[in-house]
């Protein structure tokens, strides 16, 4: 679940999702995916999360620069 | 002719003497062109030639020989040096003379001695041959074509027309090496005064524009009278300069007037040593507008960069704000995937419970449905058993016969004589033994 891209892993929710809401899951089966896509939305979230640090940590650094020069 | 009446060449020479004194008892003004007086000047008495020309074709039409004696000699130099703009006896100028016109009898010749001068007559012949040229030379364009030639910015190789070893050159050289700048000198020595002066600085000004590393054409000399400067009135050097590919700057010393040669040129200054301060004047204006406009580059690159900069950091800006709404929105799908995900599963586990529970009932209603009908179907066969049960049969007043072994008789052929039979009656059984067996046909059986 961790190497999923992004794009992969909001599919794979969108599916999920489809499918709970569509009632074609098999109660069997519910726990299982509700446990995969609660892991889904995690990595989103950290995915989320770091590419804005990233890009705050860039800007940053490039306007330091830039008023440096 | 009587012999007596014949006369001897010196009394015929007095004779003539005498008339011509007698026909020019007073001194008279005499105009004309100087000839052969350069190669007399030296002497003690000067012996030379007043001459005439046809104004057309500038041949020789009356010529006339002058004497100066060296009683005058001193005397005509104070005139000339006290004029305003002194100038010397040379050949070729126009001079108007005060002269005694003597016959010398020993060499049987008209000469006119030489009593005094008028300058300004010269002066105004100069003058006014030069103010003719210069319409003519204007006319034709000549004086401004070297000055559409552009001045290089930094003129350090230069072309340098004057005397070889003059006061010119070393003015106009040790000015130059005073700025400290590099100049590259071309030097080209040519006559500065007299009637070769013409050709000479036309040969160098042409020799010195065919150099390709010369930038600009200086001809420069020291002061001198008008006179002796007429030679810059030269349509020959004016018309050479027009030719030049190259700026030429004149600098012929004079104070007054302004020569051809100076029309002519591009620019012209008052000595060799204003021209050297030109020059060295344009090249330090050039690094001065160099330190300016690297001053202004550098004030206009650091504008542009600031510029830049601010567009640069307000696009960061805008990068980051619109990766956080991107970013953003892509949290409020994951969040919506978040509450979903907590909502559907209850709801579609809820849905299953509502299915099971239908279901149970479904089932139940089911289950007693057919145990209803069973029941039914079961009371409806007890019925029917209890129709059909053998003791009611026998209560109509039927019978059960069975063999020793209990076997439910059906058959004659069961039975031999003397076998023990069991008949079973409503109310008991009763024992008996076969006596005889009579088999019937199929059909009587069925009777029975």
């Amino acid at each position: 679940v961790k190497d999923v891209k992004y794009s992969q892993a909001v599919k794979r929710l969108d599916e999920i999702i489809r499918k709970i809401e569509g009632e074609e899951i098999d109660v069997d089966e519910l726990a299982e995916k509700v446990k995969e896509a609660v892991e889904l939305i995690q990595v989103c979230k950290a995915k989320i999360e770091k590419a804005e640090l990233e890009v705050k940590n860039v800007v940053e650094g490039f306007t330091q620069e830039a008023t440096n020069v | 002719m009587r012999e007596e009446e014949a006369l001897t060449v010196s009394q015929i020479n007095n004779r003539i003497r005498d008339v011509i004194n007698m026909g020019f008892s007073q001194t008279v003004w005499i105009c004309g062109e100087i000839q052969g007086y350069n190669r007399n000047k030296d002497r003690s008495h000067i012996f030379f030639e007043l001459c005439e020309k046809d104004p057309v074709a500038k041949t020789i039409i009356a010529r006339v020989g002058l004497v100066i004696f060296s009683t005058r000699k001193s005397y005509i130099q104070d005139v000339l040096k006290c004029s305003e703009n002194a100038f010397e006896l040379k050949d070729d100028i126009e001079v108007k003379f005060l002269c005694k016109v003597d016959f010398y009898p020993p060499h049987g010749a008209i000469r006119l001695l030489v009593e005094g001068i008028d300058p300004v007559y010269t002066l105004g012949k100069i003058a006014q041959d030069r103010q003719r040229l210069i319409a003519k030379l204007k006319k034709e364009g000549i004086l401004e074509k070297n000055k559409g030639l552009p001045l290089p910015l930094v003129p350090l190789r230069i072309g340098l027309i004057t005397a070889y070893d003059s006061a010119a050159y070393n003015d106009f050289m040790s000015e130059l090496q005073l700025s400290g700048w590099g100049f590259q000198v071309y030097f080209m020595k040519a006559l500065m005064q007299g009637k070769g002066a013409q050709a000479d600085v036309c040969r160098a000004l042409k020799e010195l524009d065919r150099m390709d590393t010369v930038e600009v054409i200086v001809i420069t000399r020291g002061g001198g009278s008008i006179a002796e400067l007429s030679c810059f009135d030269s349509e020959q050097i004016a018309v050479t300069i027009s030719q030049c590919t190259k700026p030429v700057i004149s600098g012929i010393g004079h104070e007054i007037n302004v020569t051809v040669t100076d029309l002519a040129a591009h620019t012209f200054q008052k000595t060799p040593t204003a021209t050297a301060q030109f020059l060295v004047e344009r090249v330090s204006d050039f690094l001065a507008s160099l330190t300016e406009l690297g001053i202004e580059l550098v004030r206009l690159a650091q504008g542009r960069l600031d510029k830049e900069n601010k567009r640069l950091q307000s696009g960061a800006f805008q990068l980051q704000s619109h990766t956080h709404h991107y970013l953003k929105d892509h949290h409020q799908v994951i969040s919506r995937f978040m509450e979903m995900l907590k909502r559907l599963p209850r709801k579609l586990l809820h849905n299953e419970q509502l299915t099971a529970e239908r279901r149970k009932d479904l089932l139940v209603k089911t289950l007693r449905e057919r145990l209803k009908d069973a029941l039914t179907k079961i009371q409806h066969i007890e019925r029917m058993i209890e129709i059909a049960h053998p003791i009611n049969t026998i209560r109509r007043g039927f019978s059960i016969t069975r063999t020793e072994t209990g076997k439910i008789l059906r058959s004659v052929a069961q039975l031999n004589e003397g076998t023990a039979i069991r008949t079973q009656l409503a109310d008991g059984v009763l024992d008996s033994q076969v006596i005889g067996v009579m088999k019937e046909a199929q059909s009587e059986r069925c009777q029975i």
